[in-house]
């Protein structure tokens, strides 16, 4: 533990799946779009809202990351 | 043509995707790419096939480099195994992309990677004439008190890197938040770790900037609590924040403009905070941030001046 873990708060794992929570309507609209339904619906809020947890992604120097994304929430 | 690098659950690319023609791009999800692309060098040249054509590098005006994961290869085998042939897959599709000229990209990875350093853009910030936080990263509990002393304990404390933690089965994430006194005793913690903290700004706004290229657009978050702005915008997944569209001052924009350019950056996402007195401090640049959700939210319109950059020869 380090200092700064003393300020870590427990979170709910992001929802999966369109669950008709979210509350842009453009989203909502692109969630009922069949074309690639499994990454539309309250993920992509998630996704365009949650900045600052998207990181600095790309750091590093090659062009294709050689493992597997090492953080769950970088998508975020 | 338009190349964009990305994965398949990359739902910003997705709505990128959705305001472009069929054919003004391709779109590489790495993370499935031995599914959906072929790779060849002949005599002919260096050739990348998918959705049942052949492209060369010359035929894309722009990359987007937005958030590619490590190829994953199918089929079976052991781990060991397709851990190779992805290397393999890598080393070709890498060898296809440095075809093309790093001027086309947004960003060019290892510029994102050159620019994605917190303090050492806060030095920067600063000698380019941006006020930016007072600043103190220390081990040394007494000089960590003592910057609590000088800065009347109006003290934050964020990540240096990033703010989550993986549990595994659960997660914890780590907001910028107040320093307590009672955290000025935790020695032994202190000693442990390079700790970033920063003089408290009384904000009147968090605010937001895309840059691509020469074009500007930001946006003022807002969020109060108990009349006061959040002290991390970021909290309840941003779902009350007030977003207001603004014009940077010149003077800012320029050096804004001049910071990118210096690390090379076409696209960057910048944070900064006005305070109660009207002063604008600069926090960060994000090389590869987020941007959508102010689209989203009709405060800007950022997807148009990207498609532009990126079909720009």
């Amino acid at each position: 533990m380090i200092l700064l873990h003393r300020f870590a708060e427990k979170i709910s794992a992001a929802p999966k799946k369109c669950s008709g929570t979210q509350t842009v309507t453009r989203t909502q609209a692109e969630c009922s779009d069949a074309d690639r339904p499994a990454t539309l619906g309250t993920r992509t809020l998630t996704e365009v809202r949650a900045e600052g947890m998207d990181q600095d992604y790309g750091a590093h120097t090659a062009i294709i990351p050689k493992r597997r994304d090492p953080n769950p929430h970088q998508r975020r | 043509m338009i190349l964009i690098l990305t994965n398949g659950d990359d739902a910003t690319a997705d709505w990128v995707c959705r305001a472009l023609k069929r054919r003004a791009y391709l779109r590489l999800d790495t993370d499935s790419l031995p599914r959906q692309a072929e790779l060849r060098l002949h005599d002919g040249g260096f050739e990348l096939r998918a959705n049942g054509r052949w492209h060369r590098s010359e035929d894309f005006s722009g990359v987007w480099y937005r958030r590619p994961k490590a190829i994953r290869f199918p089929g079976r085998g052991s781990a060991g195994v397709k851990q190779h042939a992805s290397e393999e897959y890598t080393a070709a599709l890498e060898a296809f992309l440095a075809t093309i000229p790093r001027s086309s990209w947004i960003n060019f990875p290892s510029q994102n990677a050159a620019a994605g350093h917190k303090l050492e853009q806060l030095q920067r910030a600063k000698k380019m004439g941006f006020e930016v936080p007072r600043t103190l990263v220390s081990q040394r509990p007494a000089e960590v008190r003592r910057f609590w002393r000088e800065c009347d304990g109006q003290v934050i404390i964020k990540p240096l890197s990033h703010g989550q933690i993986d549990h595994g089965t659960r997660h914890e994430l780590i907001y910028t938040s107040a320093l307590r006194k009672d955290d000025l005793t935790r020695t032994a913690l202190i000693r442990r770790c390079p700790t970033l903290l920063q003089e408290r700004i009384e904000k009147s706004a968090d605010i937001r900037v895309t840059l691509i290229d020469d074009d500007i657009q930001a946006a003022e978050l807002i969020a109060r609590d108990a009349g006061h702005q959040r002290l991390d915008i970021r909290r309840n997944n941003m779902v009350d924040v007030e977003h207001r569209r603004i014009t940077l001052p010149f003077v800012i924009a320029r050096r804004l403009l001049r910071l990118l350019r210096s690390y090379g950056l076409r696209f960057g996402a910048v944070d900064f905070v006005r305070d109660t007195e009207g002063r604008w401090f600069f926090l960060e640049i994000n090389p590869n941030g987020q941007w959508a959700w102010m689209d989203l939210a009709g405060v800007t319109d950022s997807r148009a001046a990207l498609v532009k950059s990126l079909n720009r020869r």
